[in-house]
């Protein structure tokens, strides 16, 4: 593929903001590609995101899409992949050469629930009842000079003026009534028959599918040796809870388990001699990005995983068509549990700016691991550290 | 061709919880029986508790002519209500100051000249 054409395809993925760069890279475990617990789960459906994510090993590209039902469930989908630092394409897209992660979110929105119940009532109340439609109130009002002609105030009427008279009300003259008090009540009840935990509580509570895949080029046991394929793979299954506190404010936690294929791998500098007929000209071939593994390949482990984050971003009380809203986010983790296990930490600031009905997303932040027993790849005790910055951009938050 | 009118309502104060919704019903037949196709859609002014409709009608004549309001918002709000007409130069054809409405209530009245 020529470069120009390359750097057309670049040019592409920056217009749909998604986008990225990269040197060599490979799957990762998929909780790294949600930047903020707060973005995946949008009130507005469908909803999409995408964010171009740049550490130090990888630059890797995450897009999301989410839909919420009608009603009650939401899907939300995510699908990233690191990308190839020559040809500066998504590396999956490259055939015989597939690298991705992709999650899936299945749940109840309560917020999504609280506007679908809140529109639809308001939907079916504001539906006319018979006497509505023939204007029995206003035939009524005229008749006995009630004003404003409105059905409570008829209602009123009769009851503290009119069937305080002597003699009362007739049946005639209530059953005249009933039905503008039957519609108002109806209307009523149908706005209050939304329940309370939906007007009190924000929450999301389901469940994540997640999937890594991998296949690299690597030099097993010999690096004389040609470069043999090598996959890794991970799949997770677990629980996903969130609570949204004064709409800014969010915890989330999820626990699951996990199968995964992790061969331990090693980055060298891979030389080789270039032939000369001239000893006194030498010359070598170097890739610095050689994948080099010892031993048998591992077999999958099943582990478990405990997950927990503080999001919050800083919303004034009203929000603007073109406005900027911070926020940081905390994670801790405990992967690989039953494994070998290790303390996960995330520390994120970052930056909405909102020019509707697009909002940016900028951040940076770190990835903290520290390793709480001794595994093939990593000595107890041993800590690394990654610092990551991301762009991209999504839908503006709804105004309110 | 005929008058153009247009419905503005006034909030008092902002209502918390639910969006308020106003729907208006204008008896053009003048047969005191409301269809469907008679129903306007109001639409809120960006920036301000105000909800506008505006309703071409095919004659210039208001007079007596019936319309039915329901509101689904927050009790306790008041409402200002005004109606104008342009014809022949904008001028009221009803107003209602001070409407406070239960939840889901409606009002009715009708239009002058």
């Amino acid at each position: 593929m020529s470069r120009a054409c390359k750097r057309a395809l670049v040019g592409a993925s920056l217009v749909v903001a998604s986008l990225v760069a990269a040197t060599s890279a490979r799957g990762d475990d998929p909780k790294k590609q949600s930047l903020t617990v707060l973005l995946p789960t949008p009130v507005d459906a469908p909803a999409a995101d995408a964010n171009l994510i740049f550490t130090s090993d990888e630059k890797r590209l995450t897009l999301s899409v989410t839909y919420a039902f009608p009603s009650l469930v939401s899907v939300s989908a995510r699908i990233s992949a690191p990308l190839d630092g020559d040809s500066r394409i998504a590396r999956f897209l490259a055939p015989g050469n597939p690298a991705f992660e992709g999650e899936l979110s299945l749940g109840y929105d309560s917020r999504r629930a609280m506007k679908w119940r809140t529109e639809e009532a308001a939907r079916v109340s504001l539906a006319l009842s018979p006497e509505e439609r023939t204007f029995e109130d206003l035939k009524l009002c005229e008749a006995n000079q009630i004003e404003p002609c409105s059905q409570s105030q008829i209602v009123r009427w009769m009851r503290d003026e009119h069937c305080r008279s002597e003699r009362g009300c007739t049946n005639a003259q209530l059953e005249r009534v009933a039905p503008l008090q039957m519609a108002m009540e109806r209307r009523n009840l149908l706005v209050s028959n939304i329940p309370s935990t939906l007007r009190n509580v924000e929450y999301w509570v389901g469940g994540d599918l997640a999937v890594g895949y991998d296949k690299l080029g690597v030099y097993r046991n010999d690096l004389a040796l040609a470069p043999t394929d090598v996959t890794k793979y991970d799949v997770q299954l677990g629980a996903n809870a969130a609570l949204f506190l004064f709409h800014a404010f969010a915890i989330n936690l999820r626990a699951g388990g996990e199968v995964a294929r992790a061969p331990s791998l090693e980055r060298v500098e891979r030389c080789q001699a270039i032939a000369s007929t001239d000893p006194t000209v030498t010359g070598r071939a170097c890739d610095k990005n050689a994948l080099f593994m010892s031993g048998a390949l591992p077999a999958a482990a099943a582990s478990a995983y405990v997950r927990f984050a503080l999001d919050y971003e800083f919303h004034k009380s009203k929000l603007t068509r073109q406005d900027i809203i911070p926020g940081v986010e905390g994670r801790v983790g405990v992967e690989r549990l039953g494994q070998s296990p290790s303390l996960d930490l995330r520390f994120t600031v970052f930056f909405t700016p909102v020019i509707d009905p697009i909002a940016g997303q900028f951040g940076v932040g770190v990835d903290w691991s520290y390793a709480l027993e001794t595994s093939a790849a990593r000595p107890a005790g041993q800590t690394t550290v990654v610092p990551f910055a991301f762009v991209g951009a999504r839908p503006a938050p709804i105004l309110k | 061709m005929g008058a153009t009118i247009e419905f503005c309502f006034k909030a008092a104060r902002h209502i918390d919880g639910l969006t308020p919704a106003v729907r208006i019903w204008l008896d053009e037949n003048r047969d005191l029986t409301l269809q469907d196709e008679e129903e306007l859609t109001v639409t809120k002014t960006t920036g301000a508790l105000e909800w506008r409709a505006t309703k071409w009608l095919s004659t210039f004549d208001t007079e007596r002519m019936a319309y039915r309001v329901t509101f689904l918002v927050g009790a306790s709000v008041s409402w200002l209500l005004t109606v104008t007409s342009d014809s022949p130069t904008p001028h009221p054809i009803s107003q209602k100051a001070d409407i406070t409405l239960y939840p889901s209530d409606s009002v009715t009245g009708r239009l002058t000249r």
